[in-house]
């Protein structure tokens, strides 16, 4: 579970880099906003216990893999 | 505004696009190298991939701000719209910095106890180091940067020094042929994060800059801090991959790949 917390720990950290770079841009705010949820979300799930099997599947794992790196994307555009 | 010669406008240009490309690679580096480690070392190089990342995504923005606030050679410094704000760069540190020395606790591989208490203490110690730092880097004071200097740099010593002691403890530990790349780490750590001092106070060295004196402290500035970020953030993580390498081939993996 631990090296599944840096998925959530790179979504915030992005999110937080975006947010301060591109503060006078609103779209780029709710991007930042987003990643930053998302990212906390899915920290506060890794911590719940009878999420963690769940979590632990390779296929789910993958799944949020690529949405994270989708979400990093999308603040390039 | 501060109006830079074409050369140190490409300097920078430059050495923006190198930290960023240079970022990038190690992560992709440290991604596919993960299996020629043990298990147990694979967690220092997932941080150290981690932090390149993240490193890589800031050193793009920093790219797209320095090109965005930049107009004929002259650079808008400051926090509004289309300006360059190198404050900007403890967003990255507060994030990277604490995995950074997480990483060689974790490369080192301890005792669950002493990791624990180790991590505790240079993740609050790297924390109030860089929170200390920030108002002294915005301040336009030489006052006040002195003051907010001194006060991060106690955070600073004590982490320089609790590494130096962990590392230097640990090299009697190591499996043979293993003590000498944690001696690496152990020098590189101490020489790499020292430019960051040194970087810091170089607008201290001179009070009232001239316009030119201006754009060259902030140039050299500018450079400082991305070298130090490359040597602290790539070339450590390599350092780290090359002692897990080790530690793992000392441990009965197979050198097959």
């Amino acid at each position: 579970m631990a090296n599944f917390q840096f998925i959530p720990y790179t979504l915030i950290a992005v999110g937080l880099i975006n947010a301060v770079y591109r503060h006078n841009d609103s779209g780029a705010m709710n991007q930042s906003v987003l990643l930053i949820v998302v990212g906390a979300l899915l920290f506060v799930a890794s911590r719940v216990k009878s999420l963690q099997a769940f979590l632990g599947k390779q296929v789910v794992r993958i799944a949020i893999l690529i949405i994270a790196l989708l979400l990093i994307l999308s603040t390039l555009f | 505004m501060l109006q830079l010669s074409s050369g140190q406008w490409s300097s920078l240009y430059n050495m923006f696009s190198f930290g960023l490309i240079s970022m990038l690679a190690c992560t992709v580096y440290t991604l596919v190298a993960q299996n020629r480690v043990l298990p147990k070392y694979k967690p220092a190089l997932v941080m150290s991939s981690m932090v390149t990342f993240i490193a890589a995504y800031h050193y793009m923005r920093i790219f797209n701000s320095f090109e965005d606030s930049s107009k004929m050679n002259a650079v808008t410094i400051g926090t509004s719209q289309h300006a360059f704000n190198e404050a900007y760069r403890y967003v990255d540190w507060i994030l990277t910095v604490p995995l950074l020395l997480v990483e060689v606790i974790a490369v080192l591989a301890l005792a669950k106890e002493a990791s624990k208490s180790l991590m505790q203490r240079l993740v609050l110690a790297s924390s109030a180091m860089i929170i200390l730092g920030y108002p002294g880097e915005i301040s336009t004071s030489n006052s006040t940067k002195m003051l907010y200097f001194v006060l991060s740099m106690i955070p600073f010593v004590y982490i320089l020094y609790v590494l130096f002691v962990e590392l230097s403890k640990s090299l009697d530990k190591q499996p043979a042929g293993v003590s000498g790349a944690v001696g690496q780490l152990r020098t590189l750590l101490m020489v790499t994060w020292l430019v960051y001092p040194i970087s810091y106070l170089i607008p201290v060295f001179i009070t009232n800059p001239t316009a030119t004196e201006a754009a060259s402290l902030f140039t050299y500035r500018q450079v400082g801090y991305t070298v130090a970020d490359v040597l602290a953030k790539c070339v450590f993580g390599l350092v780290v991959f090359r002692i897990a390498r080790l530690k793992s081939a000392a441990e009965g993996m197979a050198d097959s790949h």
